[in-house]
């Protein structure tokens, strides 16, 4: 089992510009919030090829990490 | 004689006691009298009506590129702010060699939004070390000015390019702590470091190389003089942050110094993360650390045009994939198409109200000037039309260049808010004064605490919000003589109407050298601010007061 994701939120970031805030699971049942940039989230969209944002829950953290690092990175 | 006697206020001395009736007697810059003044004085205000309280603290800013153009860190004063700490999140523009200027300016206008030009037109750059910055700032100095010093800073000075490479070895750690040792000397209040911070290519900030060897180093130092750690953390994930409390809960008790963390924010949704924080500080000020996590008052709004994309309309598909594929132009064909925009327009009703409250804030074209500030809902009842058609008709007349802001979308809940503002282990601060100046106004916490949670949500008592901006601040920071409305202590003042003292609204202005522009707010219900024993402001106006200082602290 892997932390996968339950469920997110649109939220307003430090800077003052729009994040997506995603409620990972992990596999006790602990739950964690991680927020996304536009580059991560459009990223993480693409790497589960699905069009809406909603098709990302349920996704496994591995996938989440890969777009955080790829937005760092850009 | 005294040199000024405030007469008849409500004295809220900054102590947390009940307020008072009352008058202050002040005299070559401190206070020598409260209570009943039967002296005469040069000068006299009648603060009838008003409250007199300590100047206010604002103890996390960045205002210290303007503090090179503008002694009074304008709007700062007109908010009832006296005393600012500049040179937070590792970056400070001292110490500083001239062959850094351009990178340092670099990550100024990356983490800060300061503009490059402001610093190339606005900017005589005649300073390398700590003692010549403050000496250069020092000459027409308004508002009190405590620095913090910058890790990063410190780094680049001593490591240059493999500043934001590597650990620091043996030697430069001891070179960093020469280096820090002078600068508290001239004036530093602290170091400031972070965590999380980027420069402008996207990479970590020197501080972030940093081992706990180094910080430990450097830490040594402070506690030769007691002075500050400042950190930005992880404020974005509550495990980590819960971390870095232990971390410089471990740092304070080792080397006996004060650390705080900034910023700590609450959403509805984050509400047990921000719990399970406050129940590590508490722990850890139980073992007798200091770790005073930073709050800030006001909410997060987030601003939005259709020239950049934003996941604010990530719910919206269609609005989602063209802002994501789409060209300028294909953007503004898809406005100006009849189906495409009616498709869009069908798609944004399903957010319903959401758009109604949405704010317009800047526009090029002079035509549309008259809706600055109004919200998308008015807008429409005078173009006869609807919020989501007057947003599209206003992108396409300014070229997508329209910008808007929905209000209140982060930091919004305002009973946990209240309840950390009124919990001592909290400290009051994380405006960002002088930051992001092209993305929102960092001005008006201070009104705001008032406004929201003395007056509307009675959270907390009008003795207890000033106590909190004022002698908890001085305390805190280890501020000699401020703070407070005691004899002795410095005549830093600010008289405000209770009933009034607000936030104003936000606006664009261009008082930013290189033709600079950033967002403001004026002030609502502030009578006079005394700095120094002298009037700085008063009644909307200010004076040519330059008694502002360097704060020492220790």
């Amino acid at each position: 089992m892997i932390a996968k994701v339950q469920d997110l939120k649109i939220s307003a970031s430090h800077e003052g510009i729009a994040e997506v805030l995603l409620t990972i699971k992990h596999d006790n049942g602990g739950l964690t919030q991680v927020p996304l940039d536009y580059f991560a989230i459009t990223s993480l969209m693409e790497s589960c090829q699905v069009e809406s944002i909603e098709g990302i829950v349920g996704t496994e953290w591995d996938k989440v990490r890969d777009a955080i690092e790829s937005s760092h990175n850009r | 004689m005294l040199d000024l006697i405030i007469r008849n206020g409500k004295v809220v001395d900054g102590t947390g006691l009940p307020a008072y009736i009352g008058d202050i007697g002040i005299k070559n810059g401190k206070i020598v009298i409260t209570g009943s003044v039967k002296d005469s004085g040069k000068e006299e205000l009648d603060a009838s009506g008003l409250v007199v309280a300590p100047g206010f603290i604002d103890p996390h800013t960045h205002f210290d590129a303007q503090l090179l153009w503008d002694g009074r860190a304008k709007p700062a004063i007109e908010h009832g702010i006296t005393t600012i700490i500049p040179g937070n999140c590792s970056l400070s523009l001292a110490p500083l060699k001239s062959t850094d200027r351009m990178k340092l300016v670099g990550m100024f206008n990356q983490i800060e939004e300061m503009p490059i030009k402001a610093f190339q037109e606005g900017v005589e750059w005649d300073w390398e070390t700590f003692d010549e910055f403050i000496k250069r700032i020092k000459k027409s100095l308004s508002i009190n000015v405590a620095p913090l010093v910058g890790h990063s800073v410190l780094r680049l000075w001593v490591m240059g390019d493999q500043s934001a490479e590597r650990e620091a070895n043996e030697r430069e750690i001891k070179d960093m702590q020469t280096l820090l040792r002078e600068c508290l000397s001239a004036g530093a209040i602290g170091l400031s470091t972070s965590f999380v911070d980027v420069d402008e290519t996207l990479a970590p900030v020197p501080s972030r190389f940093a081992d706990q060897k180094e910080l430990n180093a450097l830490c040594d130092v402070l506690s030769e003089s007691n002075k500050m750690l400042q950190v930005v953390h992880e404020f974005f994930d509550a495990d980590v942050t819960i971390a870095r409390v232990d971390q410089l809960a471990e740092i304070s008790l080792r080397h006996r110094i004060p650390t705080t963390l900034s910023p700590l924010f609450v959403n509805t949704e984050n509400d047990s993360g921000v719990k399970r924080v406050m129940e590590r500080v508490k722990e850890q000020f139980k073992r007798g650390a200091r770790v005073w996590p930073q709050i800030q008052t006001r909410p997060i709004d987030i601003s939005f045009c259709f020239e950049v994309p934003s996941l604010l309309f990530i719910r919206l598909p269609s609005w989602y994939k063209i802002m994501r594929f789409g060209t300028h132009t294909e953007i503004m064909e898809a406005f100006k198409d009849e189906k495409k925009r009616a498709k869009l327009v069908q798609e944004a009703s399903m957010l319903g109200p959401f758009w109604n409250s949405i704010t317009l804030r800047q526009v090029n074209n002079e035509q549309n000037r008259k809706y600055l500030g109004l919200s998308l809902d008015e807008i429409a009842s005078k173009r006869n039309t609807t919020p989501v058609e007057a947003m599209i008709d206003l992108s396409l007349e300014e070229s997508l260049q329209a910008h808007f802001l929905a209000e209140n979308m982060g930091h919004t809940d305002n009973d946990m808010i209240g309840e950390l503002l009124s919990d001592p282990h909290v400290h009051v601060g994380a405006s960002d004064g002088g930051a992001h100046i092209l993305s929102f106004s960092t001005y008006g916490d201070t009104g705001y605490l008032f406004s929201q949670f003395v007056r509307k949500s009675r959270a907390i008592s009008l003795e207890d919000a000033v106590k909190k901006i004022t002698l908890d601040t001085a305390s805190i920071w280890g501020m000699k003589q401020r703070g407070c409305l005691k004899e002795g202590f410095l005549a830093d003042v600010t008289i405000f109407e209770e009933d009034k003292i607000d936030r104003g609204k936000e606006y664009y202005t261009d008082d930013v050298p290189g033709d600079g522009h950033r967002y403001v707010r004026d002030a609502i219900g502030i009578d006079t601010v005394i700095i120094g024993g002298s009037i700085a402001y008063r009644k909307g106006s200010y004076t040519n007061a330059t008694t502002g200082n360097i704060v020492s602290v220790g």
